[in-house]
């Protein structure tokens, strides 16, 4: 099986004017017609709502909403006009509280640049062939962080928590209104 | 907008502390079509063909994502605090795209930097700005390679610092 570009509209929100050349020449060369740019989270999120992509591609490092904050407010069910859009997010961020970090505020999968054109491949194939069911807390709304179903797990029971991740998503919609 | 808005919700479990919502699955069937792994590789040196394409234009790019590091570098110095973020962004933009514009030296160069200042401790300004000197050598000398002779000692003695300066070994 593979991805059929041509039928895929992308959102790449990153600051950096060559990263989302690299990037839209990489997915035009996998066959994309449909790349839409927004310079910064703010435009990113406004370009989400009007044309709700089916894939994002976005950086972290931005200036006023960085890629997290972004990441947490489309995740936002009352305020998203499809909070399941799978995110992709880009980052020169390689360290593992990073991308949990990531994970957190609710992304798909994690690339760690620099970018190759196999890797951006891997990761647009696995949000189309290998969707994941999304889990509801207090605190967190996303992608089942659980991609193993084993039943050795031992670890911290997440899906149980206090509601300081409700908080966090109310400062960031205070945030982005107030740009 | 609703959890269960019907167009976007196949399903919606709920276990109690937690909600198990399995989205509509429209994107397998929108772009997930059969395809031999060699049909694969050919979309993927398509893309690095498209890529190859702007590679004239990488020399130019880092020149000018040096040029905006330097500026940064400039602001923050004279405001260290406030200044912070907006220069952290800068190096980790040459962290991340270095390596794609042909300069996985500066890159790594970039990166010791961004570990550097994550890492809380108090930096010496000279410090930074050999970092990005450092860079700006590896750029205007064409060291395109990892194991470019200058350069990577340059990128060694950086990390060295950056080991004494964190307390952690160098490289790890």
């Amino acid at each position: 099986m593979r991805v059929d570009f041509t039928r895929l509209r992308f959102l790449v929100i990153d600051d950096n004017t060559f990263m989302r050349r690299v990037i839209r020449a990489l997915l035009h060369g996998f066959g994309a017609r449909e790349v839409l740019e927004a310079e910064d989270g703010a435009a990113g999120l406004e370009s989400f709502m009007a044309h709700q992509p089916d894939v994002i591609i976005l950086d972290w490092e931005m200036p006023i909403l960085d890629g997290l904050e972004v990441a947490r407010m489309i995740r936002t069910p009352s305020n998203s006009v499809n909070p399941y859009t799978p995110i992709i997010m880009v980052s020169g961020h390689s360290e593992k509280n990073r991308v949990n970090q990531a994970r957190e505020a609710g992304i798909n999968e994690f690339l760690v640049k620099p970018i190759s054109s196999k890797a951006l491949y891997d990761r647009v194939f696995a949000v189309v062939a290998h969707p994941r069911n999304f889990v509801k807390t207090k605190t967190f709304f996303g992608p089942d962080r659980r991609r193993n179903f084993g039943a050795t797990y031992t670890g911290r029971e997440r899906r149980s928590n206090d509601a300081t991740g409700t908080l966090v998503n109310n400062q960031i919609a205070e945030k982005a209104k107030t740009r | 907008m609703s959890l269960k808005s019907s167009h976007l919700v196949k399903t919606s479990t709920n276990h109690g502390d937690h909600t198990v919502i399995e989205p509509v699955d429209k994107l397998k069937k929108l772009a997930l079509i059969s395809g031999t792994p060699e049909d694969i590789a050919a979309h993927i040196a398509k893309a690095e063909d498209a890529l190859g394409i702007l590679k004239q234009e990488f020399g130019g790019w880092m020149e000018r994502e040096v040029d905006r590091l330097e500026a940064a570098l400039a602001v923050f110095l004279a405001a260290p605090i406030t200044e912070r973020a907006s220069f952290f962004r800068a190096i980790h933009d040459i962290r991340g795209q270095a390596g794609t514009f042909g300069y996985p030296l500066a890159g790594r160069i970039a990166d010791n930097l961004c570990r550097l200042l994550d890492a809380a401790v108090q930096v010496p300004n000279d410090i930074v700005s050999a970092h990005i000197m450092a860079i700006r050598a590896i750029v205007r000398e064409n060291a395109t390679t990892m194991d470019h002779p200058v350069g990577s000692i340059l990128a060694m003695s950086l990390e060295k610092v950056t080991a004494v300066l964190t307390g952690k070994t160098a490289g790890s």
